[in-house]
């Protein structure tokens, strides 16, 4: 068992919802053909004035009053997001002065398209392991944009989760970690262009499926692990049906996906999602209990994470800040011609 | 004065989305394969002929033929290397250019390929990129693509016929079944009437499954002046007739759009050689690249 994990957690998902069926009507398309094919029903949308920055330093609070840490003692935040607010101008600062955890602070920003927090996390790992610092602040964050039309429109989302990682206090181990990385360009954004391109099929076998596959593997070799031996999993999940196929390929069960398997009713958050995942299944574990988290990143690559819940989850006041259900819960529904408006899809010349 | 060809050799790849294979590791597999069926070490070729319909648009390669040869490795032989196009029919074509090439003593011992990478493009890419074997100025550019061109073929095999779509899923329904036999298939699952029916709709009347997938494959096919075959192996078999034919491009020029004159004509041609009829025929092959387009095909022939 390492001696490194997570001692506090939160999660923000903005309140506004569209439904698939409703961006389907605005394109033509059948809405029962694309519910169905993708497994999401509807997905979160930031308000205007919301984005990263925020809702990292909403998930960063809500991690902070469920623990009473002094925040003085983060002695790192690293924000991964592939809709950082800025291409210079960390996002890791804002929530580091917003928390009271500057100036004595290492910060910096992460990419890695769906696992940059994922990343986060192994980064403040190491650090606490190392004694560098007494707590990091590992947060994935996203309010991605998809173009409009694009199959992507149906999925992408916005919503976070920040994970405190420490020694002491810790609510869960995280007991080991490893990663899978390759140079596979299934999907990537180019410096200045306003939406992300896509390999249509590529993106699935030889990208999603392949480096989770692997990765999980490679995470259950090590640990000399079988499916049977964890009581929750967690996967990235880009639509409701790819992270339902890939616990099926490597033996988990439907029941043990369902309390981490958030895409069908907020859609693809990014790097926010297998966090949220993880954050979803927090909410609700007992210690003893054993999660298996495994991320996945385009361009590509994946973070698999072995956990085991501690005793210490029961005293932990989960109840101060919104749990992922009650985030799901609070919404309020926007029909497309808002949903166009809010995110920057009207274009004034 | 033509003479007898004989196939003495043949070698296929899997068909499906093979993201690991390029087109150059396709068509040199099938390539190889062929070779080695018909066990010939490569030296005996005098040419070599292959069949693609874009490689141009799909891969950003032209000049095919002289790629496939130093591929395979043949550079050095400096056989004559000809890339045959006919949009989906470059691979037939290919065989019966290369056919005659053997039957009139030009050539004794030949390969024959075709081969076509369509994964590396992504989206409507592969679609428009068919659709350039369409009539261009009077289909394409319009917006015809070829489901819709067969949607119009079948709507009209509707109306005169009263063919149903049940009629046309059980081509699929057929089709499938005979993909779970075969190990190259790219789709080995049996699939009931009631799923292809109720399959999104692509092009009405045609379903997702009346239509054929995008797909990487190749295969290759060893050809031997027949007096010569039986130094390679003991079943060889003949090319007993062969028939070309061409017809107007665009779908409005032609005389009947729910016959396919080309096939009709081809057809004459192969069973007038091979002194045979239609009733003689026990296994027949067809392009179904739509389950309308099968339909066409053997009420053509």
């Amino acid at each position: 068992m390492k001696d490194v994990g997570i001692v506090s957690y939160g999660a923000h998902i903005p309140r506004l919802r569209i439904k698939s069926s409703d961006i389907a009507h605005a394109w033509g398309k059948d809405p029962e053909t694309i519910t169905s094919g993708l497994g999401i029903i509807e997905k979160s949308v930031p308000s205007p004035d919301q984005d990263v920055a925020t809702i990292s330093v909403e998930a960063a609070r809500a991690a902070l009053a469920r623990c009473n840490i002094d925040p003085q003692d983060i002695g790192a935040v690293y924000v991964g997001s592939e809709s950082h607010p800025y291409a210079v101008k960390p996002t890791g600062t804002i929530v580091g002065e917003a928390i009271g955890a500057t100036p004595i602070l290492k910060v910096a920003d992460y990419e890695f398209a769906c696992k940059a927090g994922t990343a986060a996390i192994q980064t403040c790992m190491a650090l606490v392991k190392s004694d560098m610092v007494k707590y990091g602040l590992a947060i994935g964050a996203d309010t991605s944009q998809a173009a409009p039309g694009d199959a992507l429109e149906y999925a992408a989302s916005a919503g976070g989760a920040a994970f405190i990682i420490g020694k002491e206090k810790v609510i869960a181990f995280i007991n080991e970690t490893c990663s899978f990385t390759t140079d596979t360009p299934d999907f990537w954004r180019r410096e200045g262009r306003k939406y992300p391109s896509h390999g249509g099929r590529f993106t699935g076998a030889p990208a999603y499926f392949r480096h989770i596959m692997s990765n999980a593997q490679n995470l259950m070799q090590l640990t000399n692990s079988k499916p049977e031996d964890y009581n929750y999993a967690v996967f990235h999940q880009p639509n409701g049906k790819f992270p339902v196929r890939v616990a099926k390929m490597l033996g988990f069960t439907s029941d043990q996906i369902k309390q981490g398997l958030l895409c069908p009713i907020i859609g693809n958050t990014y790097s926010g999602s297998s966090m949220l995942g993880l954050a979803s299944v927090l909410d609700v574990a007992q210690p003893g209990n054993r999660i298996f988290v495994t991320s996945y990143g385009s361009g590509a690559g994946s973070d698999a994470f072995d956990i085991t819940v501690t005793d210490l989850i029961n005293k932990l006041p989960r109840n101060n800040a919104p749990l992922v259900s009650q985030l799901i819960e609070m919404k309020q529904y926007i029909d497309y011609s808002s949903y166009t408006k809010y995110r920057d899809l009207l274009y004034e010349d | 004065m033509m003479r007898d060809v004989a196939i003495i050799g043949v070698g296929v790849t899997k068909f499906g989305e093979l993201w690991d294979k390029s087109f150059r590791n396709l068509i040199a597999e099938a390539g190889s394969k062929a070779l080695f069926d018909s066990g010939i070490s490569g030296k005996e070729l005098d040419a070599l002929y292959v069949g693609s319909m874009s490689t141009g648009r799909f891969i950003g390669q032209e000049h095919i033929g002289a790629l496939v040869a130093d591929w395979s490795g043949f550079a050095h032989m400096h056989i004559p290397a000809i890339r045959v196009e006919s949009a989906c029919a470059s691979g037939g074509l290919a065989v019966r250019q290369g056919y005659l090439s053997v039957a009139s003593g030009m050539n004794d011992v030949i390969v024959v390929g075709g081969v076509e990478k369509m994964t590396d493009v992504v989206g409507d890419e592969a679609n428009d990129t068919l659709a350039t074997g369409l009539d261009q100025e009077w289909e394409t550019f319009f917006g015809a693509t070829f489901p819709g061109i067969y949607a119009m073929i079948a709507t009209r095999h509707m109306y005169d016929f009263g063919t149903t779509r049940e009629q046309l899923a059980k081509v699929a329904v057929k089709n499938h079944a005979n993909g779970a036999l075969n190990p190259f298939a790219q789709f080995k699952r049996a699939i009931p009437l009631e799923k292809i029916l109720s399959s999104p709709m692509t092009a009405y009347p045609l379903g997702m499954l009346d239509c054929s997938p995008v797909s990487d494959g190749a295969a290759a096919i060893v050809l031997c002046a027949a007096d010569k075959a039986k130094n390679y192996t003991d079943k060889p078999v003949k090319i007993i007739g062969s028939g070309q034919a061409s017809d107007t491009l665009s779908l409005h020029g032609r005389r009947d759009i729910c016959t396919f004159d080309s096939t009709v004509y081809a057809g004459k041609n192969a069973y007038k050689q091979a002194k045979l009829q239609p009733k003689d025929i026990d296994v027949a092959e067809v392009h179904d690249c739509f389950t309308i387009a099968e339909i066409l095909a053997i009420e053509g022939n």
